[in-house]
């Protein structure tokens, strides 16, 4: 294949991975390094490193949107940032020493599983409900872990408190391990720890979230660079093609109701994230 | 205006530059045929050697000035990393403005575990 064409069908390829990472709310890269991997036979080095660089981009493009709006959580994003950022760290040295070894399927068999895995947290935020207010505990209370935001939905302004925030730290920590290890933003395990364990509203925990992701991706690329996991000429059309299916698939998302297209949008997370592990496996 | 909206408007710029750097770099390649003495086979090719790696700072440095394509997608990528990074130090600004101890603190660790990242695992323990 010329390489105008190789260009071009990764440009498409991501921008595909863009706009069903947006309507499933996991971002780019989950999607992305399956479709690199599986269907254009890039090496999963590459296809991580790739996958972590458009992170940065979808996350800072929208972050920008969510952080103008006041949904997004500055104090709540940067106290957990500290322990995203040292996960990336601990998952970046991780995934280097795996490739050292050339240990490669174990790489495809986590993605897989992470994939499966990302499908529960999905699912629940269809749903969309608010969370039972709890009291703020002392380390919410210490911190300051409240806030309110406008909801145009509902047409109210809805207040609340953060819980446990330590419990949020332990699980913030592994996000950023997975986000190092595989080059992805982690949305789903980001969702979970502020959603399940400090009990804040969707809204508050998907966007703080996508502006915690930017920040935990920057600090996996700086050790991806040195380690030269990033391919310029891949990276460039896969941080073009995901940011521009994003945007796409974020308009689309507002105008969406039909919960069964979503649905079907989950089937084929879970077909590639078996795929990941048959690849893993060497079925595939 | 709020920091909040400092904030927006940097991630905003970040990304449109950072995008804007690695299209024109793109097609410089394209045009040129290659890139840093690398032919664009070399460069295209899903398997590649060339990664970032191979090349320095000085080097994207020079190359930008002498219209190299692969140059600019280094900055690119550059710039884009850079975005949250700048994030982050806007926010130690303005915590820092507001006497908010605690939280300057907190938004320095991020910080310093970035530069961690970037400046000390590669030099010591990488290589």
């Amino acid at each position: 294949m010329s390489i105008i064409l190789t260009f071009l069908s990764i440009l498409i390829f991501s921008m595909l991975a863009g706009f069903l990472g947006s309507l499933t709310g996991l971002g780019g890269g989950t999607v992305l390094v399956p479709i690199l991997t599986l269907y254009l036979g890039i090496p999963i080095i590459y296809a991580t490193g790739s996958s972590l660089i458009s992170t940065i981009a979808t996350s800072s493009g929208s972050a920008s949107a969510y952080v103008k709006e006041r949904i997004t959580s500055v104090r709540i994003g940067i106290s957990l940032e500290i322990a995203t950022t040292a996960g990336s760290i601990v998952g970046s040295l991780t995934v280097a020493y795996i490739y050292s070894l050339r240990l490669q399927y174990l790489v495809y068999i986590i993605f897989g599983i992470v994939l499966l895995f990302s499908i529960y947290p999905t699912l629940k935020k269809m749903k969309g409900e608010f969370p039972t207010p709890k009291p703020p505990d002392w380390t919410t209370k210490a911190l300051n872990l409240y806030g309110e935001y406008f909801d145009p939905a509902n047409n109210t302004t809805v207040k609340y408190w953060g819980v446990r925030w330590w419990l949020g730290l332990i699980v913030m920590f592994f996000a950023g391990f997975i986000s190092g290890l595989l080059g992805i933003g982690s949305g789903a395990l980001k969702v979970i720890g502020m959603d399940y364990a400090m009990n804040l509203p969707m809204k508050v925990t998907t966007t703080t979230s996508n502006f915690m992701i930017g920040v935990t991706a920057a600090t996996g690329s700086g050790i991806y660079w040195a380690l030269g996991y990033i391919q310029p000429f891949l990276a460039a059309p896969t941080a073009i093609g995901v940011l521009m299916g994003s945007l796409i698939g974020t308009r689309v998302l507002v105008r969406m109701k039909n919960k069964r297209i979503r649905a079907v949008f989950l089937i084929i997370l879970g077909f590639l994230g078996v795929q990941m592990i048959l690849r893993g496996l060497g079925v595939l | 205006m709020e920091v909040e909206d400092v904030i927006s408007y940097s991630l905003i710029v970040g990304v449109v530059a950072s995008i804007l750097l690695i299209i024109i770099g793109v097609v410089l390649i394209f045009v040129h045929d290659g890139a840093q003495g690398f032919t664009l086979e070399q460069i295209g090719n899903v398997h590649s050697f060339i990664n970032t790696s191979t090349t320095t700072p000085e080097k994207v440095v020079q190359g930008v000035q002498k219209l190299d394509g692969l140059s600019f997608v280094y900055l690119g990528l550059i710039v884009l990393i850079a975005t949250p990074i700048i994030r982050v130090i806007l926010l130690i600004g303005d915590f820092l403005k507001n006497r908010d101890l605690l939280y300057t603190i907190l938004s320095l660790i991020v910080l310093i575990n970035i530069l961690i990242a970037i400046f000390i695992v590669p030099d010591y323990i990488i290589k």
